[in-house]
């Protein structure tokens, strides 16, 4: 019948409707179990394989939301944790200090609405602290997010920074391996790599370092760069050159014109005296990031390739940096007081910037710039003291090496010094441009006099 | 929010580096400059012209390092001033060196900019250093025909990656439409003389820019409403600050909770006027749902109770169960139920009305030939013309056997030739076998989804008050204020639901909704409805994985 025949068209087409429908329904719904599946999976909605710049895009985007929030509802505290976070991301990327300031700002409001139950607000805050060096104020800030969360592994990670700054290794340690316990993941695994290495342990640091960029998968491109970044220093400090250049350039290509890991490449061109390909590097970190070590590193390579006016630039940019730290009211940076050291210059103001940083936060890295201040200040048996401290926990810079040995020569210690200077070329050949020749000609003076 | 325990932590650990590797320290006192003595800030202003010219002013604001970089190239005698002839011959190289950075495209031609002037000088910066501030200002003409309309496009490639203020203004003269503008048409900074001073709000980083314009009558714009905008926004968080202070009141008098209360129900329905919290779904749900008066009054009361128990929820697990539960985390997961919760409600729906849709354009023949309950069973395509007079004559039959309560009246009947033209239709039909009444479960999901996310204002008076022991008063101010949240939705809800029953019965006069057009969207309103709340869904969703 020709009403029954309608009927089953009519049928037909609600059916095929209906499929229609249920498979954008399914598309939706799978599109939305594939994000969350994601979520659930890595804790992170970052997708291997999403560029920098991608990544970057995206952090923008978040940016302006949260800031759009933040503006028309003054106490919301949420979005203020979420854009220190976001803030300190940035900075780390794009080298940009003003975006620390505007993290200590949207931390420190946060803190302020809700002072009790704001782990976020508070580690957050606490990781600004960190980067301007206030260990003391970092591990107050710790110590009171602590039990807010008694399970949560960042207040612990920030406990452990703190201490480590204060040279309280075993303390960090310990904060560090309760943080381990409770979330084995690239936090974790990195402090304690770390740590490893700072106490001279070289099996664990490389092992660690290595844990630390499989873990790191799924995070943050830049944070995976910086593992490799860390573990290419690392290798690098061991006298591993070609090692520490390939995980350089491993970074790189995670990171394009990662500036850590252009200078990171550059110390190994240089230290292989390829000097061109250094300068090239070392240029193209400091123009994106002028950090005053780079700075120095990019003078003393012109000066090792004997391009002596182009040193003298960059020395003089390292300083035109340390009047604005002062101006600011920077007095504690290690960078400018060791430059200032090795190139004898201002060595008075070195000594009180070496000073002022290592009763700020006495690290075996302060204990070195002291010594090496204080034996440039010409005063030789406290150089000597505070050049046992840095070499205390057996940290393989053989900076540290080669500064004690120069200072137990100065207090007349010749086999003393000699003993140094083998364990700083044993341990790292070329470790800096003008320095390790030194090394080397004063070793060979030393035991031709023996 | 999970994105925040996993990256947080992330970036804390990357900052231990800092103690290896040594980092600068950002500088503690606020700088003159938005970006720090590294950044490189540029600003280009183009002026469109009546007369064809394309005026371009670029600035370029260098700090005290990038200054310092290159200050060899300006002050060339060292004396920390520019002169005259040192000025020319930078000027000279450096803004051919600019300008063939800056790309201007109209219509897809190339716009050569030539320089017109300019000027460099040296300024006082922090540590006794010097900043520097480049202005290079050059026309160009615009390709004929730019008149009648044109599409254009700028770029700025100087200084690529370098950190800074970047952004592009775009003017139009007199006699100058400006339309679908990327740009902003004001620079905030008087030539990048003045930065603000917010500290939360990032500097723009705009290197490109995208407009149209053709030649017409000037229309200024009046930056008035921009700053109405502002003062409102201003008043709004001064009210936010000043609800989250009542819980730190030290006396509580009856007279001064009371007071309270209705201000804290007074924020919550100002809240509620703010973006987000569900306003457009409750919308769309009820007005294609055809809710009632009762519907809108329970959702209310949903949103109330959920809010409610969403911030006490919250501010619980924030003092007990912190070990298990980070706040920021719960607060994404329940945006994240609460945007699932709209997906599936208006996945829910589409799929409903999808298929009333389908029925009751059945239904509309039917009913109107009489033959729904004559030939009980019978379905019949909706859209065969050919069958309009088979129906026809059934009706006219199903009409003569008596049963015309059931049957349109013979003159609609009879005038059955062009189904959907006939407006008349729409009272009996068309929404009549549409769902009539919003399901329960709708209005449930519906109300849980607006109040579930937390508002962090109430969640801050609720953490307050149990911080200085004060939770009962705490939990009673969020409820006020949930209430006068809910009450807003509510209020919009039963706007909607009456307006658009006034709407009905105006608009059964209304000549155009006769047509065939109107006719049809309104039958197929209910599914665009449910495709809109689906959207929001899907935004909502998304928003919150953000």
């Amino acid at each position: 019948m020709a009403a029954q025949r309608l009927t089953r068209n009519a049928h037909g087409l609600e059916g095929r409707l209906l499929i229609l429908w249920s498979g954008v329904l399914l598309a939706l719904g799978l599109s939305l179990a594939a994000a969350l599946s994601g979520l659930l999976l890595d804790g992170d909605a970052t997708v291997p394989g999403v560029s920098a710049a991608e990544e970057a895009a995206a952090r923008e985007q978040r940016i302006a939301f949260f800031e759009g929030r933040a503006a028309v509802d003054p106490i919301d505290f949420l979005s203020l944790n979420n854009l220190a976070a976001e803030y300190l991301q940035r900075a780390r990327e794009t080298g940009d200090v003003a975006d620390y300031a505007r993290a200590e700002q949207a931390a420190s409001r946060s803190v302020e609405i809700l002072p009790v139950d704001n782990y976020a607000g508070l580690t957050l805050l606490a990781s600004v602290r960190l980067v301007q060096h206030d260990f003391a104020a970092v591990e107050n800030l710790a110590q009171r997010a602590l039990p807010l969360k008694p399970l949560g592994a960042t207040a612990y990670g920030l406990l452990g920074d703190a201490q480590l700054g204060l040279g309280r290794y075993d303390e960090a340690f310990e904060n560090y391996d309760k943080m381990r316990g409770i979330d084995a993941g690239l936090p974790a695994l990195s402090r304690l790599a770390n740590h490893a290495f700072i106490t001279g342990d070289r099996f664990d640091s490389i092992d660690l370092w290595k844990q630390s960029i499989a873990k790191a998968r799924g995070l943050p491109v830049e944070n995976q760069a910086w593992a490799h970044v860390q573990l290419g220093v690392t290798y690098f400090a061991y006298g591993h050159h070609g090692d520490a250049a390939k995980e350089h350039e491993r970074a790189l290509k995670l990171f394009p014109d990662y500036v850590h890991a252009l200078a990171g490449l550059a110390q190994t061109q240089a230290a292989q005296e390829r000097y061109d390909e250094a300068i090239d590097l070392y240029t193209r970190a400091v123009s994106k990031l002028p950090q005053p070590q780079y700075v120095a590193a990019l003078g003393d390579t012109y000066a090792a390739a004997g391009r002596n006016a182009e040193a003298q630039q960059q020395y003089a940019l390292v300083e035109a940096i340390a009047a604005l730290y002062e101006a600011n009211g920077v007095n504690t940076d290690l960078q400018i007081s060791m430059f200032y050291a090795d190139h004898d210059r201002n060595v008075g103001q070195a000594l009180t910037m070496a000073q002022a940083a290592y009763e700020a936060g006495p690290s075996v890295y302060a204990a070195d710039a002291l010594a090496w201040a204080l034996f440039k200040n010409d005063r030789y048996p406290e150089a000597a003291a505070m050049s046992e401290v840095a070499l205390a926990q057996g940290t393989p810079e053989a900076s540290f090496l080669y500064h004690a040995a120069l200072i137990r020569l100065a207090n007349g210690d010749e086999a003393g010094a000699s003993d140094y200077l083998a364990q700083a070329l044993d341990l790292n050949p070329n470790f800096a441009p003008v320095h390790a020749e030194t090394a080397r000609e004063l070793l060979a003076g030393l035991e031709t006099k023996q | 929010m999970s994105r925040l325990r996993t990256i947080a932590p992330a970036i804390v650990a990357t900052l231990i580096a800092f103690a290896l590797v040594t980092v600068i320290s950002g500088p503690k006192a606020a700088s003159a400059h938005p970006l720090g003595n590294f950044s490189i800030n540029r600003l280009l202003i183009a002026n469109l012209q009546e007369s064809g010219v394309l005026s371009v002013e670029y600035v370029v604001d260098s700090a005290e390092i990038p200054t310092f970089q290159r200050i060899s190239a300006v002050d060339t005698n060292g004396d920390r001033e520019v002169s005259d002839a040192e000025a020319i011959a930078f000027l000279a190289k450096e803004s051919t060196k600019l300008l063939n950075n800056l790309y201007v495209e109209v219509d897809g031609e190339g716009v050569a900019l030539a320089s017109a002037g300019g000027s460099v000088e040296l300024l006082e910066g922090q540590g006794g250093l010097l900043t520097m501030r480049i202005v290079v200002e050059a026309t160009g003409a615009l390709p004929e025909g730019w008149s009648d309309g044109a599409k254009a496009s700028i770029r700025d490639e100087n200084y690529e990656g370098q950190a800074g203020w970047r952004e592009i203004i775009v003017r139009p003269g007199a006699g100058i439409d400006l339309f679908k503008t990327s740009a902003q048409t004001e620079d905030v900074t008087s030539g990048l003389t003045v930065y603000p001073e917010d500290l939360l709000k990032s500097p723009p980083s705009v290197s490109q820019a995208t407009f149209e314009f053709k030649s017409g009558t000037t229309i200024l714009s009046s930056p008035s409403r921009r700053a109405r905008t502002s003062v409102a926004r201003d008043e709004a968080q001064r009210s936010l600050g000043r609800f989250a202070s009542l819980v730190d009141e030290r006396r509580l008098t009856p007279a001064f909770v009371a007071l309270a209360l209705l201000l804290a129900m007074g924020w919550g329905a100002m809240h509620a006027l703010g973006p987000g919290h569900g306003k457009t779904v409750v919308a769309a749900y009820l007005v294609g749902e055809r809710g009632n008066g009762r519907h809108a009054v329970y959702l209310g009361l949903i949103v109330t109770a959920t809010h409610t128990i969403s911030v006490f929820t919250l501010g619980l697990i924030a003092l007990f169960a912190a070990d298990i539960f980070d706040a920021d985390d719960v607060y994404y997961w329940l945006s994240l139920a609460s945007g699932v919760l709209v997906l599936v409600l208006g996945g829910m729906l589409l799929q409903s009305r999808v298929r009333a849709l389908l029925r009751g354009r059945r239904y509309v023949k039917h009913t109107l030939s009489g033959h729904e309950h004559a030939h009980d069973g019978h379905v019949h395509a909706a859209h065969e013309h050919g069958h309009s007079h088979s129906h026809d004559m059934e009706a006219r039959r199903a009409f003569l056997k008596g049963n015309s309560m059931l049957v349109a009246p013979p003159a609609h009947a009879h005038d059955g030739h062009s189904h959907n033209a006939d407006g008349g239709h729409d009272h009996h039909h068309g929404h009549s076998h549409v769902p009539t009444a919003p399901g329960w479960r709708g209005i449930v999901a519906l109300g849980v989804s607006g109040g579930l996310v937390p508002c962090p204002t109430a969640l801050v008076v609720m953490l307050g008050a149990i911080a200085i022991d004060r939770a009962v008063y705490g939990l009673v101010l969020v409820t006020a204020f949930s209430f006068g949240l809910a009450a807003v939705l509510t209020g919009i809800g039963l706007l909607l639901v009456y307006g658009r029953r006034f709407l009905d019965r105006r608009a059964a006069g209304l000549a155009f909704l006769k047509s065939g057009w109107a006719q049809r969207f309104i039958a197929v309103s209910p599914v665009l409805s449910a495709l809109a709340i689906l959207a929001l869904g899907v935004m909502l969703t998304g928003r919150a994985m953000l």
